[in-house]
């Protein structure tokens, strides 16, 4: 592939007006089943995420004291990764010790 | 490492001198410590990109840590609040630099691929059934047009293309990544309402696209 052709890919790729591909049309419309009235955005979750993941180590009900942060988490992928690289750092250090209920 | 609860690490973060040192150091100890947890899915401590991105990482945690001190609440341990900072730091740039290099493999290796199978007739169905998924699929096409803006669609088909990251998507679409999400939960909406005010459950849809 020369450059040029590379260029004419990427800017095809990305012309504004481009048809939604069919295979996202069916993942959008998959996606509408678990689409809530009221939903937290990412930062929403950022802010609370070391809360959220601490109250799941300690044993508490996090999902049922957050439930949108909890819904949030199952339909975003990315804020799902960093709310499991953030429990597993906190399983494997000395908070889970400190903060784990009696 | 000296261990402090979160008034003391506020305390030795805000003063000048030998104590804000000490802690500096035990909080670059705390973040180095537990990237390796946190990048465990991704990165092997192995890999010759695992140190100089853990460098990098606790680099820019520390200057954002500082620099956010005052927005930090209380509400969890000091610690966790820093691993969160660092686990953001770390998982953006790992997926920028996975796009990046996946997304020129893809290009070249997907030209001239057949189209999946799943996109092809069903011979099964019978021509009326076939029409009647055609309409749907057309229908379908026209819903998106009128109810998305130019915006959402792109935004859409941005983040599906080659699994674009969310931040670098809110770039290119000159926003951020708090305010993308909102852009397509809005779009979702507007389409979950339509379908319903028309009567089209979404397994009809997923059934005329599956089988087209």
């Amino acid at each position: 592939m020369t450059l040029q052709d590379f260029i004419q890919r990427v800017r095809s790729v990305f012309r504004k007006d481009s048809r939604i591909p069919d295979e996202l049309i069916q993942d959008l419309i998959r996606s509408l089943e678990s689409t809530n009235d009221e939903e937290c955005s990412c930062g929403d979750v950022y802010t609370l995420l070391d809360q959220y993941a601490e109250s799941e180590i300690r044993g508490e009900d996090a999902a049922r004291l957050m439930p949108l942060l909890r819904h949030h988490i199952q339909v975003c992928n990315e804020c799902c990764e960093e709310y499991e690289a953030l429990l597993r750092v906190l399983e494997n250090s000395s908070l889970s010790e400190k903060t784990r209920s009696p | 490492m000296t261990t402090r609860t979160n008034e003391e690490w506020l305390k030795d973060l805000k003063s000048t001198g030998p104590a804000r040192d000490a802690a500096l150091e035990d909080l670059r100890a705390t973040i180095q410590k537990s990237l390796p947890y946190a990048l465990s899915r991704w990165l092997s401590p192995e890999d010759p990109l695992f140190m100089p991105l853990v460098d990098e990482v606790t680099q820019e945690t520390l200057l954002r840590v500082l620099d956010q001190l005052g927005s930090f609440e209380g509400r969890s341990m000091f610690t966790t609040w820093v691993h969160k900072i660092a686990i953001r730091i770390a998982l953006t740039e790992l997926r920028r630099k996975r796009w990046q290099d996946s997304s020129l493999d893809e290009l070249v290796d997907n030209e001239d691929s057949p189209a999946p199978p799943r996109l092809m007739a069903d011979p099964q169905a019978g021509p009326e059934k076939n029409a009647e998924r055609a309409d749907m699929i057309v229908h379908i096409r026209r819903i998106l047009e009128e109810e998305l803006t130019p915006k959402q669609r792109q935004a859409i088909t941005l983040l599906s293309l080659q699994d674009m990251p969310m931040e670098e998507a809110a770039r290119r679409l000159k926003t951020n990544r708090n305010a993308l999400y909102k852009l397509l939960h809005d779009a979702r909406l507007r389409l979950k309402r339509r379908l319903s005010l028309e009567d089209i459950s979404p397994q009809d849809v997923l059934a005329a696209f599956e089988t087209k």
